[in-house]
């Protein structure tokens, strides 16, 4: 059966001074809502950013993998079919192996225009990490990279993959997988391209 | 009224009860095909004055058709949505409008046979210039007016959210309605008959209720498709302002519950009433399914709260509030739990034996697999179980002799707790039946059914899903039981014993008021007293729980 009700008190009517409290605390909680709201809606668009960043490596590397093994291809430390050698003599101590992925990272962080890009959960440059890690905020809108290296056929599993570490040679073809962290540093997967 | 072989108790006593008219059944409209057609149009499709026409479906398609519109304006919005889709969402609008259109000709055409216009000297013009169809013109425009201005396709589509507004045709009568049921009535108790159902609810309520379950739908259908990995790459910020919405309605609708529910006598007090309210599982779930979007807010930054997201599904559980399923499943599980209770203990019994032997005569050959008895309670559940994936196996033929042995066992042991469930539900039915076979007869005593009855017989009804045949079947057993009870009880027993009909009929009649003697005391207080007073035999009380279908 339906719900009992007391009876109306013969002054009734509109709303008493309790109602009126407790529709301000609904109109607080309402708002309340929405700035929670808001604040999940920034963080989301922050993530946006993030795979935009990423889509933006992608259309580069994408580009860059049809036509770096030319032989006059204009960004040279992204060039394939040079074999990982030894620093250029008078190098700093820390310059990148020509011919390996390190190289080539740092050249696109530095001389291309993804350099421009900015990682907006904390308005600085978008910067590469070995994976995302959900105990290290700092890894937010982060972006790293993985080699996909097929298996022989029959095995169980197409392919294994493994991070793009700055010793990895680059002379040859590369499957490349692009992630960015989101505001919790998880991965999220951007896309997969031949470089 | 008619029913189908009336008795004399039913003529007597049950004067034009039209059973099918008392539980709001669909009912065939008396209009004369010699009526004007224009008349005959509107009595079939507007009038809401002719019971069991077909405004009533008009009215809910017209609805459902508004509210889909309105989704289709939202996913017009996601580009991701819309592109691979552009000719679905075009021809959607293309039969919006037209059928918006048809209503709006056969509104105007039928405008003189309406009751609100025909009084008017132009009923037609008082129609075009009310302001429903003001806003239903409204609705169609914007697409009529592209095919003759370049509209910029933005502007179409801000024009086009003017379709929402024909949705007030459904909201005002229900206002007014509501207004009129709960005149002079205090600000809370309106707010409790609009988020409880309550004698004062009226249609308001229904559709407060049926926009809550939209929202619980398309919440849940978006914490599914959010799993899905692609849709939550293009879809993430759609998918963020959907939960927030969802959240601020039912945060809204938790507090308009947690303030009301004083009104009703069972929540009474301004802090017990509204603990007892908060504790009870529907308004606990209330709460389950907003507290994860207020603690990921707060504490994402702490601590790692991503699987609290999945208890957003907790939502779809609101929608048990308009269902009495649960409550039933709950009564008999509480009604059971001894049995059940025994059962699972013998379950658990069986599991650790066999685990055990199986880990005794298989361990030797087989180390990896049954490497100890917790790794082999896994296999023992998944033979006992009658799953068998196959990954562990016993190789020994004691091992396999045994597992033979447990594989029939298990059938019969795991089918227990089903068959109780089962026949417990079965038992509940009979009950509820019972009851309201007692309180039919309570009700048809006096010959005439009050508002208050009538509704409590619709609300039975609904809840036993019991047809129209049905109840008039209850209501024919109920004559036939009063009436041999009215002989019978007229007779010595000595005279009843002489037929076995009669006798038979007047143990049917001691053990039914024995259980309504049941239904109506307090639970369990006749065993206890007879407990406490020592004054049935433990015979007796056994008899007395066969009789109540509790031994």
């Amino acid at each position: 059966m339906k719900s009992d009700e007391t009876q109306a008190p013969p002054h009734a009517g509109g709303p008493n001074s309790k109602d009126i409290v407790f529709l301000i605390f609904l109109g607080l909680m309402f708002l309340a809502v929405a700035v929670l709201g808001t604040m999940n809606f920034r963080e989301g668009q922050h993530e946006e950013d993030a795979k935009h960043n990423g889509e933006a490596w992608m259309a580069w590397l994408a580009e860059a993998g049809k036509q770096r093994m030319d032989e006059n291809y204009e960004h040279k430390p992204c060039a394939g079919g040079v074999k990982p050698g030894k620093p250029e003599e008078g190098a700093a101590a820390d310059a990148k192996i020509p011919g390996t992925w390190g190289a080539c990272l740092a050249y696109l962080q530095t001389k291309s225009e993804l350099k421009d890009l900015v990682n907006s959960f904390f308005n600085k440059p978008v910067h590469v990490v070995e994976k995302c890690d959900k105990t290290d905020l700092s890894t937010r809108g982060a972006i790293f990279f993985s080699n996909l290296v097929a298996t022989p056929a029959g095995s169980a599993i197409p392919m294994v993959v493994n991070p793009l570490t700055e010793a990895d040679a680059i002379d040859a073809k590369l499957q490349i997988r692009i992630t960015v962290c989101d505001k919790g540093g998880y991965p999220i997967k951007v896309g997969e391209v031949e470089f | 009224m008619e029913t189908k072989n009336p008795t004399p108790f039913r003529t007597q006593y049950i004067q034009n009860l039209n059973v099918a008219e008392l539980l709001g059944k669909e009912q065939k409209a008396e209009i004369s095909k010699d009526l004007p057609m224009r008349k005959w149009l509107h009595s079939w499709l507007l009038d809401p004055n002719i019971p069991g026409n077909k405004q009533k479906q008009v009215d809910k398609w017209l609805g459902i058709l508004i509210v889909l519109n309105l989704f289709s304006l939202v996913f017009e919005q996601v580009p991701a949505i819309f592109e691979p889709n552009k000719n679905l969402f075009h021809y959607f609008d293309v039969f919006s409008v037209i059928v918006f259109t048809i209503e709006y000709a056969l509104r105007f055409y039928l405008a003189p046979e309406d009751e609100e216009f025909k009084n008017k000297r132009n009923a037609r013009l008082g129609f075009v210039t009310s302001p429903f169809a003001i806003i239903d013109l409204l609705a169609i425009a914007p697409f009529y007016l592209q095919a003759f201005i370049p509209v910029d396709l933005r502007v179409l589509r801000a024009l086009r959210l003017l379709r929402i507004l024909k949705l007030v045709r459904i909201i005002v009568p229900a206002y007014q309605e509501f207004a009129k049921l709960n005149q002079g009535r205090t600000f809370r108790q309106k707010m409790h008959a609009l988020v409880f159902p309550t004698a004062y609810s009226g249609k308001l309520h229904e559709l407060f209720d049926t926009f809550i379950a939209i929202w619980v739908l398309l919440s849940v259908v978006s914490v599914i498709l959010e799993s899905v990995e692609s849709l939550h790459y293009i879809l993430n910020l759609q998918f963020i302002v959907l939960d927030s919405i969802a959240v601020a309605i039912f945060t809204l609708e938790y507090c308009m519950r947690m303030y009301s529910c004083v009104e009703d006598p069972k929540y009474e007090g301004a802090f017990f009433g509204r603990f007892k309210q908060a504790k009870s599982p529907s308004t606990f779930i209330d709460f389950l399914a907003i507290v994860p979007f207020y603690l990921e807010v707060f504490l994402h930054h702490v601590l790692d709260l991503r699987f609290l997201r999945i208890f957003r599904l907790a939502r779809l559980l609101k929608l048990t509030r308009n269902s009495d399923a649960t409550t039933v499943l709950f009564r008999v599980i509480a009604r059971e739990w001894p049995i059940m209770s025994a059962a699972s203990f013998i379950m658990g019994l069986l599991l650790i034996l066999t685990a055990s032997i199986g880990y005794l005569l298989e361990h030797e050959a087989q180390p990896e697999k049954f490497e100890n008895i917790p790794q082999s309670i896994y296999w023992a559940v998944i033979t006992l179980a009658s799953v068998g994936y196959g990954d562990i196996s016993p190789v020994t033929p004691w091992g396999r002799a045994m597992t033979s042995v447990l594989a029939l066992l298990g059938i019969g042991i795991f089918a227990i707790p089903a068959a109780l469930l089962a026949s417990a539900f079965s038992d509940e039915l009979i009950k509820d039946r019972d009851a309201l076979k007692a309180n039919l007869f309570q009700i048809l005593k006096d010959g005439k059914i009050e508002a208050k009855e009538t509704q409590f017989i619709r609300d039975e009804a609904k809840r036993l899903h019991l047809s129209v045949e049905e109840i008039n079947a209850l209501i024919d057993q109920v004559i036939k039981d009063k009436e041999i009870e009215d002989n019978l009880k007229a007779l010595p027993l000595h005279m009843i014993a002489q037929r076995p009909a009669h006798a038979i009929e007047y143990f049917k009649t001691c053990i039914s008021e024995i259980r309504q003697l049941d239904m109506l005391m307090e639970q369990g207080k006749f065993e206890e007293t007879a407990k406490e007073l020592d004054r049935l035999t433990e015979s007796e009380l056994q008899l007395w729980r066969q009789i109540q279908g509790k031994a």
